[in-house]
């Protein structure tokens, strides 16, 4: 049997990882011998497709959409509130104001009426607050020393934003190397974030 | 190899069925929307195997392809106006502006240029429906096991082997390793190669066609 000694016939060949050779793999065999779609999804695909989003809306959607529409605005609940929130945490994770809550059930507010003895305790320090509010106020030297309240705008925050320059043809490195290097990146921006707010960067 | 899967969906082979198929359109064109969907559903799987995969090189690109190509299909179908061959050669031509716009976005290389696929648009309207669904779909799969062949020429002739056993025949690693007169080891090292070697061919170019 023949075995391979040295690569001299053939020119320096680019190096290649298991990813990308399994990916030229499949390119060559979906054009030599393309496979079918899957039935059930090409039907998903299809309907999907053929479905108007611009039909005339029956009167159930109306009042569900004017329903969304003021869950949205922060007035009442919404069965889509809590996915539309959940979409925009996962794709715009930042330090704005999040989608509102929605208001606490009737089950829920009995509920937490059973725990008055914490709102009692509550009542209590804030009116402690107050108190301490009162007497900041009356000496000004010590309201003069403490920390102002950060100016956002001046404060030039890391926004959330796209990774797709951690994955371009050119990066160096590994999958995971990327991932590890986005981590350490987003970390160290949160933290200059943090910083920021407190007004100690 | 043949290619399988050829005659799955039905041709519009006979004057019967392109009757039935005219009156599907018709019908489509008058705004039914069930018409127009019983045309993808018979006519959408010929267009990802034959039109979409074999150029985008991944399911999951030719499955948003094809979703692509519905919609336009969709908005676009008042303007199809009938033609002897029926109505899969229109929709060809659409899904292959879909596909060069796709080609066009991606970074990474793939078998096929933008430009083969610009040199298929101006074939398709150059012979403006004159062939029916079998013979295009017979055409578009012969062009990619071609262009396949065009690159493993590009390539060392053992590497060339090497890809057409372990991948386009999917025969084992002993068998192919066997017909190449190597040790198993060593031709997992020469597949390694021979796909780097036609990755560096694609990168440079890869379009003597």
């Amino acid at each position: 049997m023949t075995e391979i000694s040295e690569r001299d016939s053939e020119p320096e060949l680019p190096e290649l990882d298991a990813a990308e050779e399994a990916r030229l793999s499949a390119l060559l065999c979906h054009a030599f011998r393309p496979s079918e779609i899957d039935p059930a999804r090409h039907e998903r695909l299809l309907l999907a497709a053929l479905e108007d989003p611009f039909a005339e809306a029956s009167p159930e959607e109306l009042v569900e959409s004017e329903r969304l529409r003021q869950a949205l605005d922060g007035k009442g609940d919404h069965q889509d509130l809590h996915l539309a929130r959940a979409l925009s945490a996962a794709f715009t994770p930042s330090l704005a104001r999040p989608l509102p809550e929605p208001p606490l059930s009737a089950k829920t507010a009995r509920k937490r009426s059973a725990q008055v003895i914490f709102v009692r305790f509550a009542g209590v320090a804030a009116a402690l607050a107050v108190a301490a509010a009162v007497l900041l106020r009356l000496t000004p030297d010590l309201a003069k020393h403490s920390a102002p309240a950060p100016d956002l705008a001046t404060l030039a925050l890391a926004q959330s934003r796209s990774t797709a320059e951690f994955f371009s043809a050119d990066s160096a490195g590994a999958p995971s190397e990327r991932i590890d290097r986005i981590a350490s990146v987003r970390s160290r921006e949160l933290r200059d974030n943090r910083y920021a707010l407190w007004g100690v960067r | 190899m043949v290619a399988p899967h050829l005659c799955r969906v039905p041709a519009v082979d006979d004057s019967a069925e392109l009757d039935a198929e005219r009156a599907l359109v018709e019908r489509a064109q008058a705004g039914e929307r069930d018409a127009l969907g019983e045309i993808l559903r018979k006519h959408g799987p010929r267009l990802y195997r034959s039109v979409l995969l074999p150029r985008l090189g991944s399911p999951a690109t030719a499955e948003e392809a094809l979703s692509r190509t519905y919609v336009k299909v969709i908005e676009r179908f008042d303007q199809f106006s009938w033609q002897a061959v029926g109505v899969y050669p229109w929709l060809r031509v659409v899904a292959l502006r879909v596909a060069l716009d796709l080609l066009r976005s991606r970074k990474r290389e793939l078998l096929f240029e933008p430009e083969h696929v610009e040199r298929e648009l101006d074939a398709a309207e150059a012979e403006r429906g004159a062939r029916e669904a079998d013979a295009l779909e017979r055409h578009d799969l012969n062009c990619a096991k071609e262009r396949v062949r065009e690159l493993l020429l590009q390539i060392n002739p053992r590497y060339a082997d090497a890809i057409r056993m372990r991948v386009l025949e999917e025969r084992s690693r002993e068998d192919a390793a066997l017909a190449l007169g190597v040790s198993v080891a060593t031709f997992d090292v020469v597949l390694h190669r021979a796909m780097a070697a036609l990755r560096k061919a694609l990168s440079e170019g890869g379009s003597e066609a």
